[in-house]
């Protein structure tokens, strides 16, 4: 067989890949995990000061919103995600919750928004986000159990549920009451080499 | 991981406990171009172009010896899937095989898909069976399973401009006739994504068959594919 001929479906992919745009220009949110090193000093010494004796887990996040740097770790059987803004500064600390962990009242108003919307809904997590002054989230960090009334306390939910006829997943935002903030669509990365 | 534990250390077990006294070894190179486009929020359309370029094949005795390049096949084929759910999609198409001889095949593909996600991980389980015809060889029917991991080198989700790792395991039946073999597949894939729906990666697939045959075949591909979601 000819050499050109057995060799176009390897060269094809390579010169159509020199054709592809700036790849930034679809790019939406990233996350590259980083050395403690590269972390602003600020949020290092927050870190520092919680005495979270687990592994500390940094990561640089690019979005929409701007840069920032999140501290991820596992205390006990709580997962924490901790954010800082693009030079160190706290802006939320993120803690992973069970259902049962809400008030009885929080919970029915969450899951009466969610049925309405998603039929049978399928809640996936939950996460309680604090926001406030640093001393303020590190004592409620420290204490586990009492949150000081100067920190804003918020829900994050995300639930599979069906919308116009198809399965979807969304995440929700709700105040400490249980009343709905915002919503949006959780778009999945395609799967394409998975399937195929 | 558990599961996938299991059937790494299943498929391990039972190619050691193979007699493996003879044994025919093939390698060569698989590129490949995988376009999809979606024809709706839940219809989609896949097309395929794979080549298989062989650089060693001990089974044919009249081929020249050491190590050549010799362009052996292309497939082409199209799959139209349907969302099934959140993670999942029934498969149906077609593929057509091109065989450096001229001869060509015909095959029919069924699957269902399903992808599960958790925190840096993607898990995908790929249930498919085809029927394959091709003037004067009898019709040759497979039942496979795939079990396919990918998680990021860099962050926790495959973001654009990153690496990734993918790791897949795919276990066959396949009937020719009267005759039946089983069929073991290992692909350890480098991938990078260039944007979301731009991904190229590189594998070492190997394949083992013969299995229920007096002559054990290693297969070894160096894949290269284009992965384009349109």
């Amino acid at each position: 067989m000819h050499l050109s001929f057995w060799a176009l479906p390897i060269l094809v992919p390579f010169i159509l890949i020199c054709c592809i745009p700036e790849a930034g220009a679809q790019k939406i949110e990233r996350e590259k995990k980083v050395r403690k090193e590269v972390v602003p000093s600020t949020a290092i010494e927050f870190i520092s000061s919680l005495r979270v004796t687990s592994k500390i887990k940094w990561y640089h996040e690019e979005s929409l919103r701007g840069i920032s740097w999140e501290a991820k770790t596992k205390v006990g059987t709580k997962k924490y995600s901790i954010e800082f803004d693009e030079n160190g500064v706290l802006e939320d600390i993120e803690i992973q919750i069970h259902e049962s962990s809400l008030s009885p009242e929080v919970s029915k108003k969450m899951m009466n928004v969610l049925s309405r919307h998603l039929g049978k809904p399928v809640t996936r997590k939950i996460q309680q986000q604090l926001t406030g002054k640093p001393e303020d989230l590190r004592a409620a960090f420290i204490s586990k159990h009492t949150i000081p009334r100067t920190v804003t306390i918020r829900y994050e939910v995300v639930a599979d549920g069906k919308v116009n006829g198809s399965k979807k997943r969304y995440e929700y935002t709700f105040d400490v009451y249980g009343n709905l903030l915002n919503h949006e669509q959780v778009l999945f990365r395609h799967t394409d080499n998975l399937e195929f | 991981m558990t599961f996938v534990r299991f059937l790494l250390i299943c498929s391990a077990v039972y190619f050691i406990q193979k007699d493996t006294g003879a044994q025919d070894l093939r390698s060569g190179m698989l590129p490949a171009l995988n376009l999809s486009t979606k024809l709706s929020g839940l219809w989609k359309v896949n097309f395929k172009s794979e080549s298989r370029i062989l650089t060693l094949n001990t089974r044919e005795l009249d081929r020249p010896e050491g190590l050549h390049a010799e362009y052996a096949l292309t497939d082409f084929s199209l799959v139209i899937s349907r969302k099934i759910g959140l993670g999942g999609s029934l498969a149906g198409g077609y593929l057509h095989r091109m065989r450096a001889s001229g001869a060509s095949a015909s095959r029919f593909i069924q699957q269902y898909t399903l992808v599960t996600r958790s925190s840096g991980l993607r898990l995908a389980h790929r249930f498919s069976s085809d029927q394959t015809f091709e003037p004067n060889e009898p019709a040759t029917i497979r039942l496979r399973y795939r079990l396919a991991t990918e998680f990021s080198l860099q962050g926790q989700a495959v973001d654009a401009r990153e690496w990734y790792l993918k790791i897949s395991n795919e276990l066959l039946s396949a009937w020719e006739g009267t005759a039946h073999d089983f069929e073991g597949r290992v692909v350890p894939t480098l991938g990078y994504a260039i944007t979301d729906s731009n991904k190229l990666e590189t594998a070492i697939d190997y394949r083992l068959d013969g299995l229920r045959s007096d002559r054990l075949r290693h297969t070894v591909w160096w894949a290269v594919t284009w992965y384009v979601s349109l």
